[in-house]
């Protein structure tokens, strides 16, 4: 999940490595609104999800990054309720 | 902007919106333009959203800028996310983007565009959008807990149970419903079921896209995905007119039900993450679509209502669903003004993800706005037909007659003129052998949309893609949701039954996965087999009581939304979830005493089964009576289930109040956040 462009944390110290990498300069408000879009699109499709996934066991994509990540993923998904 | 320049863009707002309601409400006797509905509705939601959630924001629930959220404060990459309220935003809307606002307010248009329009507006506005921003609030503040966690701790444990059977209930009774909408496009439809068999294919095809060539580009392959969705779409109208493959793919609405409970029984208890996660991306992919383009489409296009603002049926004697306005429209119409079921959505993933208080305001108001519109929208899809065409679309063969002819005659004696000869070239025209009796709204909704689109690309030539794309949109959607429900359903089957024995209780356990798979798949599958042999096609029995669930789940969250606000010290604005409790409940339980007790067949469960008793004994008959009977008592226990909830909620309120109990919230403590805008702390 992408972190909100004009969120930081308070002790710039701590920044995860996730919180720099997703960080984005900034830029014009077509540019702002293009990057949000494709944002939730990420969001919505699970990438970012995937991204936050390989970020967190330090791993690069691959196969079984993803077979893993599906796997995690599965259950949670399979848990959440559609609306009618 | 001055405080000058604001004052008059919203007067102007207001007076835009109030002339444009005052066309649509005071017109009568010609047609109107659909743009009216649309600016009425974005000036309604625009102001709803600039004063009324305002309202709601600062005085009654307080969002604390200062407060940390869950996601913040249990940050760990997977469930909690803080994220950018817009992205949110845009999950959230796609969690709650159902079919129902597309089918109810068509179902809802055979009183004309008028009721549904104004209960869209209304009860969005002061109700569902309320619901989904108080819900949401009080989820982030209790780190997330789901709807019937929160009921159970802050009403009681009837509470708790309440709200969870009615989750089962609406998830059973919503599968089954939406089951029959697919079985009723599809029915005798090669092209249609074509195009939705291939979604296998497909889907299948996409797994292993992305799990063998591009790991992860989730959105790459939804692109890929839905070129070969239109490609099947192109390709279906080829097998519909080969005879050979035409009779492959033409199925009775018996013979679809049979299949569609094989799948949603296989999609619950195999492990099909290959064609299951594909196919979900697809639908989400083609639903944001579709959506967006119809908008635009109507904005464009800008196309004219032929049916009237009020029809003769405001009485209640209608042929797509029986009853009167009050209370039928207000469940019939749920998801695009207010749903229970967004309440399930707002206390699951979404409150996961918020990053600080104050974006809860446009992601649980905004995101039900968004929802409206489409509701608005589908309203306008349905009304753009010729008031004859839509009822020859949506009503029964057992109220108006098997035969064209006499189905004809009677659709033109109520007023609304069409001829067998016009209802053929337009089946024809959208390559369907018929349009008559295919009632449940899908096909109605894909005519509506495909007779704005065709104005545009390819015009009359392309009316019969745009038809079965809109009804592939519908299907995949709802199968979707059909297969994703039943897991759901499933889940929570095995977490009730774990507590009476504890290996039903672990989801890895197949006979387990099995049994429970069959128990849900059997309920719904029930229903769908019910809606398929009821002469008078289902819907007019299974859509209210889908209707009543989903509205006595919306009082169930506002009974604890209110309970909350209590127990928060904003007793006097209490109103604001008070209100719209006290209409849903006097809604619900009047469509609820009628659909069981009502003298009318039509509209009493009991009293038809009455009827079909004093007719000639059958098998037939004793089936539709055991069904009648069966609905009248799945009504009942819902509505009595929901007065013990009332009776629960308003004993505590009247402890609270009185001073006999403290009024302690039972929320996470207060954190301070760490996550500042650089301009500081900003709403």
């Amino acid at each position: 999940m992408s972190e909100h462009p004009q969120l930081r944390h308070s002790e710039t110290s701590e920044k995860s490595p996730r919180t720099a990498l997703l960080q984005r300069p900034t830029r014009g408000p077509l540019y702002r609104l293009l990057h949000t879009l494709i944002a939730i699109l990420r969001e919505i499709f699970d990438e970012a999800a995937y991204t936050r996934y390989l970020a967190r066991h330090h791993c690069p994509s691959s196969r079984a990054a993803y077979a893993a990540f599906v796997r995690e993923s599965d259950i949670a998904s399979s848990r959440r309720p559609r609306c009618c | 902007m001055g405080k000058l320049s604001r004052v008059f863009l919203w007067t102007f707002i207001s007076l835009a919106g109030a002339l444009a309601l005052g066309m649509i409400a005071l017109h009568r006797g010609e047609e109107i333009n659909a743009l009216w509905l649309v600016v009425a509705a974005v000036c309604c939601y625009a102001l709803g959203y600039r004063f009324y959630s305002k309202f709601i924001a600062a005085k009654v629930l307080g969002l604390d800028p200062l407060r940390a959220t869950p996601a913040e404060r249990l940050d760990n990459g997977r469930d909690f996310v803080p994220s950018n309220k817009w992205v949110v935003f845009g999950h959230h809307f796609a969690a709650i983007a159902g079919p129902g606002p597309l089918v109810g307010p068509v179902l809802a248009a055979q009183f004309g565009y008028l009721p549904g329009t104004l209960w869209i507006l209304a009860g969005a506005i002061f109700g569902g959008c309320v619901q989904d921003f108080v819900i949401l609030l009080f989820s982030v503040r209790r780190d997330g807990k789901s709807l019937t966690e929160m009921a159970k701790s802050e009403i009681g444990r009837v509470g708790g149970f309440v709200a969870y059977t009615a989750v089962i209930a609406i998830i059973v009774i919503l599968l089954g419903v939406a089951a029959l909408i697919v079985v009723n496009a599809l029915k005798a439809s090669p092209w249609g079921t074509f195009t939705i068999a291939m979604t296998i294919p497909i889907a299948l095809f996409m797994g292993l896209y992305l799990r063998a060539l591009r790991p992860g580009k989730v959105l790459e392959t939804s692109i890929l995905g839905f070129i070969l969705v239109m490609l099947a779409v192109v390709g279906g109208q080829w097998v519909s007119v080969t005879p050979s493959w035409a009779r492959l793919f033409t199925f009775s609405a018996p013979a679809l039900a049979v299949m569609i409970i094989v799948y949603g029984f296989a999609a619950s208890a195999l492990p099909v993450w290959l064609l299951l996660a594909p196919r979900d991306y697809l639908s989400t992919f083609v639903k944001l679509g579709t959506i967006a383009v119809l908008a635009l489409g109507i904005v464009a296009l800008r196309p004219t209502l032929h049916m009237p603002p009020l029809t003769r049926f405001i009485d209640g004697t209608g042929p797509v669903f029986a009853g009167s306005i009050f209370p039928f429209a207000f469940i019939t119409i749920a998801c695009g003004a207010i749903s229970g079921f967004h309440a399930l959505i707002a206390s699951g993933t979404t409150p996961k993800l918020i990053s600080r208080e104050p974006e809860i305001r446009t992601v649980g108001y905004g995101a039900m706005l968004a929802e409206s519109m489409v509701a608005i929208m589908a309203t306008i899809a349905a009304c753009v037909l010729q008031p004859g065409v839509y009822f020859a679309i949506n009503s029964p063969a057992g109220i108006v007659g098997q035969l064209p002819a006499a189905a004809t005659a009677t659709i033109s004696g109520w007023g609304f003129p069409v001829t067998a000869a016009d209802m053929q070239s337009l089946a024809q025209a959208v390559g369907e052998q018929t349009l008559f009796n295919r009632t449940g709204g899908a096909p109605a909704f894909a005519l509506g949309m495909a007779h704005i689109f065709a104005r545009t690309l390819g015009g009359q030539t392309l009316m019969a893609l745009w038809y079965h794309f809109a009804i592939m949109f519908e299907a995949l959607f709802i199968l979707t949701v059909l297969d994703a429900g039943t897991r759901v359903g499933r889940f929570m089957l095995q977490d009730a039954l774990g507590h009476i024995w504890k290996p039903l209780g672990r989801t890895s356990w197949y006979p387990s996965i099995l049994a429970t798979s069959a128990l849900i798949v059997g309920a719904w599958g029930y229903f769908l087999w019910q809606g398929v042999k009821d002469p008078l096609g289902g819907i007019n029995s299974l859509w209210p009581l889908f209707g009543i669930a989903n509205q006595l789940l919306a009082t169930v969250a506002l009974c604890v939304a209110t309970t909350i606000i209590i127990k928060m010290g904003r007793a006097r604005y209490v109103v604001v979830t008070l209100a719209p409790l006290c209409w849903l409940v006097a809604a619900t339980f009047t469509a609820s005493y009628q659909k069981v007790l009502s003298l009318n067949p039509r509209i009493g469960f009991l009293a038809n089964a009455r009827q079909l008793a004093s007719s000639p004994a059958s098998s037939a008959n004793a089936r539709l009576i055991f069904n009648d009977r069966l609905d009248a008592a799945v009504t009942a226990i819902l509505v009595g289930m929901v007065a013990l909830i009332l009776i629960e909620s308003g004993l505590e309120w009247s402890r609270i109040l009185s001073g006999r109990k403290p009024a302690g919230v039972k929320e996470a403590p207060f954190i301070q956040t760490r996550l500042f805008s650089q301009s500081g702390v900003s709403q």
